[in-house]
């Protein structure tokens, strides 16, 4: 049971983080200007991790929440060390 | 598999409540206060109890204030404008070590004297969103895990619910005490559902650059800068300049800002690097009108006057993120709705507290001697009653502490919230000894600490409530006069109510209606 929590919040923390990185890298990329893309981030971010949260503790077997997670923090980290901060 | 799935959830909804309720109900409790907050000011600065002024002052009569920011050489100098709200100026500026705030008077321009208190905007409101920890933003995000924690709270609430509709419609107020506080917290939950989860989520997005500085760093060189870009505040980025510039004249300036504005009003006005060559003046439209914060600013050069920037319009995705800022903050005016806001709260604290109860009712029986139960009752005790009682010290500390007075080099507002803190651990110590009169005695305390607040306030400015109540302008402080002599009947109510029930034997103890203050 620790183990779910400490996933739910820190995993999904992370995993929450990296996917606004590369939804706001995305948009960017896109075209979207800055301001607008990073708020939106903001706004959904929270949804996001929400849903993660909740499916951390509704998965019976831990083992894919725990794969799809560290996917999106690698990917996301991954991405932002490659394009840099500040873009 | 569905049974399974509820039963997980239930287990969340119990321990995130159980764990974070505390601080979530000292969340609630405090930005339930700060919808109030000027008017709790009001109370707290007794000088600041004017009438409003027939007509405002010019912006020039606050030249020798500005002069004063200049030679302590302040970052920063403003002055917020009067409003229906708020009567009087008040200005403020910063130098590295502090912030200096003056109160003044509409009609004279002349400071008036300091009253020595945070008052709800520097305590209450600041409590709300930091629980006054400023170690790290570690407070900040003590108060967003909580809240994510209530968002969980709401969705798994609902999960585990099965008769949504017709829990609606259930109160059973003479039914066992578990079943009252189920029917309670149900309704308030469900009732105020959509107020749950709109101020929470709201207040989520509202810091959000703060939780998730990820999306931020990833297309910007750093959070200022987003900050800058994204409320139209670029005209601030400038290098810091040479001293001996003079500023040319605010209401000058403030009459262009009108006529671009098509005659609003400024709320504040910023003079930013005061006396550098790099000064900026800065006017911010009030958002009084409107439920959008959309601070319209107009920048001019500090020193020749020149007109800088005007805040772009905003983009879609910008007003609908101004849209949830501006229905959590409410710099909207409106008294009905902020009545609502102030009622809703306490629906929400309301929700807390009788999940808190329900949880130990439904484990007194067979689990009232383990330890772990009585550190949830004392700390139910505590963090319910004990935050209104804590409270409510803060204010009776306002009025009786004499203006300047220093205890141990500590100054009059540091001595206020001690006040605050020392009845709060207070509170605790007493609900995890003495737990089972824990409810009536501290019923029965609110009581009595809300009707000496009325009468210390009477006592110190001769504001008694009948005279409050004939006069437009002191009606904020009759209004909290009223909310105190409420929630202390309340808790009277309440305590006598519980202390019956005690002697007729009933084991337990019954809810606490959320005692306003």
């Amino acid at each position: 049971m620790i183990g779910r929590i400490l996933l739910a919040t820190g995993g999904g923390y992370f995993a929450s983080s990296s996917a606004m990185a590369i939804f706001c890298l995305l948009l960017v990329t896109l075209g979207m200007p800055r301001a607008d893309a990073v708020t939106l981030g903001i706004i959904l971010v929270f949804a996001f991790y929400l849903c993660l949260i909740l499916w951390v503790f509704a998965a019976r077997a831990l083992w894919r929440p725990v794969a799809v997670l560290s996917l999106l923090i690698a990917s996301g980290y991954g991405l932002t060390a490659f394009v840099g901060h500040g873009g | 598999m569905k049974q399974d799935f509820r039963r997980s959830m239930g287990w969340l909804h119990t321990w995130a409540g159980v764990v974070l309720g505390s601080i979530l109900f000292a969340i609630f409790w405090m930005g339930t206060l700060s919808v109030f907050d000027s008017e709790i000011d009001l109370w707290m600065k007794p000088a600041t109890r004017l009438a409003p002024a027939v007509s405002t002052l010019p912006l020039e009569s606050f030249r020798s204030s500005l002069e004063e920011a200049i030679s302590a050489k302040a970052a920063f100098w403003n002055v917020t404008l009067p409003s229906d709200r708020d009567a009087v100026f008040h200005t403020h500026y910063g130098t590295r070590k502090k912030t200096i705030i003056r109160d003044i008077d509409p009609v004279t321009g002349r400071e008036l004297p300091d009253a020595g208190t945070l008052g709800a905007t520097g305590f209450i409101f600041p409590f709300h969103y930091t629980l006054n920890t400023e170690l790290m933003n570690l407070g900040e995000c003590v108060v967003g895990l909580a809240s994510m924690a209530m968002l969980v709270l709401c969705v798994t609430g609902v999960i585990i619910h099965r008769k949504i509709f017709v829990d609606f419609f259930t109160f059973r107020p003479r039914a066992n005490p578990r079943r009252l506080l189920l029917d309670l917290h149900n309704i308030s939950g469900v009732f105020g559902l959509p107020f749950h989860i709109v101020l929470t989520f709201s207040g989520l997005v509202i810091l959000g650059a703060t939780y998730f500085p990820a999306g931020v760093s990833a297309v910007y060189p750093n959070t200022r800068a987003y900050f800058f870009d994204s409320n139209g505040l670029s005209f601030l980025s400038v290098k810091h300049g040479n001293p001996g510039a003079p500023v040319v004249s605010l209401d000058e300036t403030a009459m262009r800002a009108r006529s671009l504005w098509g005659g609003d009003e400024p709320h504040l006005v910023l003079v930013a690097n005061p006396g550098m060559t790099t000064s900026r003046i800065a006017f911010f439209r009030g958002n009084e009108r409107q439920v959008v914060v959309d601070r319209d600013v107009v920048a001019f050069d500090g020193p020749t006057g020149e007109l800088l920037s005007r805040s772009p319009r905003l983009t879609p995705i910008m007003r609908a993120q101004r849209f949830l800022s501006g229905v959590h903050l409410i710099e909207f005016h409106h008294w009905v709705l902020r009545w609502l806001y102030f009622v809703l709260g306490l629906g929400s604290c309301v929700l807390i507290a009788t999940g808190f109860l329900f949880w130990l009712e439904s484990r007194r029986k067979k689990q009232g001697e383990n330890f772990g139960f009585r550190l949830v009752e004392g700390l139910t005790a505590g963090s319910v009653t004990g935050i209104i009682l804590a409270t409510l010290a803060f204010f009776i500390a306002n009025r009786l502490l004499p203006p300047g007075a220093q205890v141990f080099g500590l100054e009059r507002a540091a001595l206020e919230v001690w006040a605050f803190y020392l009845v709060w651990i207070a509170a605790f110590l007493h609900g995890w000894m003495w737990p089972r009169r824990v409810w009536i005695g501290q019923s029965a305390a609110i009581s009595a600490l809300a009707l000496t607040a009325v009468v210390l306030n009477w006592i110190t400015t001769g504001d008694h409530p009948l005279h409050t109540l004939f006069h437009r302008y002191l009606w904020p402080v009759a209004g909290m006069d009223g909310v105190l002599l409420a929630g202390g009947a309340l808790a009277l109510l309440t305590a006598v109510k519980l202390s019956r029930r005690m002697q007729n034997g009933a084991v337990g103890s019954r809810p606490v209606a959320s005692e306003t203050a």
